[in-house]
């Protein structure tokens, strides 16, 4: 292996904490890059799981902090790889209002993006094709997808659906 | 190399001049079109054109407004090489936009399998010059007869082993991949207050004639010192080193560049007539 490609491997490691190899930089510049990536994570989620993030509410700094402890994001949409397993592992969380939350949020996601095969390195990709799903709660609506086309019905009626997320 | 260098200045001085524009975020779709009569350009993230319908929004888009495309994910830096289902996956992209040009950074983004989420910088050595320059050949052979410009980023841990100062560094990158240069402004003045230079000395140890795209943005004091964090409108600072390079020499494109904490779009309009009045007077 290059002298480069060492190099590189043991900066990406300390930046987002996989591994604690000796780097011959200064040591505090290091946490603080390595914090900041964190805080620009927690950010994204916030930014992408709004309704998750206020149902949280206090608890939300500690869970993403040890979403991202635990989850390495990749693939060609790193932010909404990370921002869809941040909601799938609170689709299954204890408090309910966060359980629907984290659903409402992973069906958006759903409706736009799909996720693909463990194989597959791109991790999630825009979906294309036919769509009929039920929103999640007792608001929610049915919606159609149908190539670029979204119909949502509901009853109480049902304002239009968010605009899709692409970062 | 001076023969081929000379080709590619010549090949900067006949791409289009489009004047100023932003950086593209979908929450301003139908502000940009509106507003497409006081934009020059805008800018996408190739990387997020990640299907058939983002494909076609951008397509709507360029109908009404030039698009440039910007790479956040090739990684040329990486010494492990470029990952072939991104290159395909920009390939395709570029393929259906035909864009004037297309830019990407001058840095790595992933190593080892790991991910980082961020543009990380490279050692300033002759080693990290090669390897920009193999990746951008093949990126070159993988988008024959594209305009390639690369990127000066910001960066705040200074990295071991240094052969070269920064300056130098890029000029040898530009030069041996052969390529335009985008000049992030806020860049060098992030790294001119993070690593205590003067910017004007730095830019001027720069291929200044290899300049095609500007990009300016504006950020905020953090415990690891400036951050370029594209929240908040371009500081004077910035906008005076638009002033000293458009003195020397022609620029193609500026883009002003926002990602968090979104103003309303007729304070990025004002940055944008601010920077087109630049342009028109240099």
């Amino acid at each position: 292996m290059s002298e480069l490609a060492k190099l590189q491997r043991a900066l990406a490691g300390r930046l987002v904490g996989t591994a604690s190899d000796a780097l011959d930089c200064d040591p505090g510049a290091l946490v603080a890059a390595a914090r900041s990536l964190r805080r620009k994570r927690q950010e994204a989620l916030r930014r992408i799981l709004p309704q998750l993030w206020a149902a949280l509410g206090p608890q939300a700094a500690i869970r993403s902090a040890n979403h991202i402890d635990g989850y390495q994001p990749g693939g060609l949409l790193p932010h909404l790889d990370d921002a869809w397993m941040f909601a799938e592992g609170s689709a299954a969380s204890g408090d309910p209002r966060v359980r629907l939350a984290a659903r409402r949020e992973l069906f958006h996601l759903r409706l736009h993006f799909r996720r693909c095969g463990p194989r597959d390195p791109r991790r999630m990709v825009e979906r294309t094709g036919i769509l009929l799903a039920l929103e999640p709660g007792w608001r929610g609506g049915v919606v159609l997808r149908l190539g670029r086309w979204t119909w949502r019905a509901g009853w109480p009626p049902v304002g239009p659906l968010p605009r899709p997320i692409t970062e | 190399m001076a023969a081929v260098g000379a080709v590619v200045v010549a090949v900067v001085a006949d791409l289009p001049r489009l004047g100023a524009g932003v950086s593209y975020r979908p929450e301003w779709r139908w502000e940009a079109v509106r507003h497409r009569g006081r934009l020059g350009c805008l800018e996408l993230i190739a990387d997020e054109l990640s299907g058939p319908e983002a494909l076609r929004q951008a397509r709507l888009l360029d109908a009404a407004v030039p698009v440039l495309l910007h790479g956040i994910g090739l990684s040329l830096g990486s010494a492990e090489g470029l990952d072939p289902w991104r290159l395909d996956q920009l390939a395709s992209v570029v393929e259906a936009l035909r864009p004037p040009w297309l830019s990407e950074h001058i840095a790595f983004t992933r190593a080892g399998g790991v991910e980082i989420g961020h543009l990380t910088p490279l050692p300033f050595t002759a080693e990290a010059v090669e390897t920009v320059s193999r990746n951008v050949a093949q990126l070159r052979a993988t988008l024959p007869g594209m305009p390639l410009l690369l990127e000066n980023i910001a960066y705040t841990v200074r990295l071991p082993g240094a052969e070269m100062d920064e300056a130098t560094f890029v000029r040898r990158v530009i030069e041996s991949a052969d390529t335009g240069l985008l000049l992030d402004l806020e860049n060098v003045h992030a790294n001119a207050l993070n690593h205590d230079y003067q910017p004007e000395a730095f830019l001027s140890a720069l291929p200044l004639e290899r300049v095609v795209e500007v990009h300016l943005a504006g950020g905020v004091w953090s415990e690891a010192g400036y951050a370029d964090t594209h929240s908040r409108p371009v500081p004077e600072a910035s906008w005076s080193l638009l002033e000293w390079l458009l003195a020397r020499v022609p620029v193609h494109a500026v883009i002003i560049e926002r990602d968090n904490d979104l103003p309303d779009f007729p304070e990025l309009l004002a940055e944008v007539e601010r920077a087109s009045r630049m342009l028109a007077a240099a």
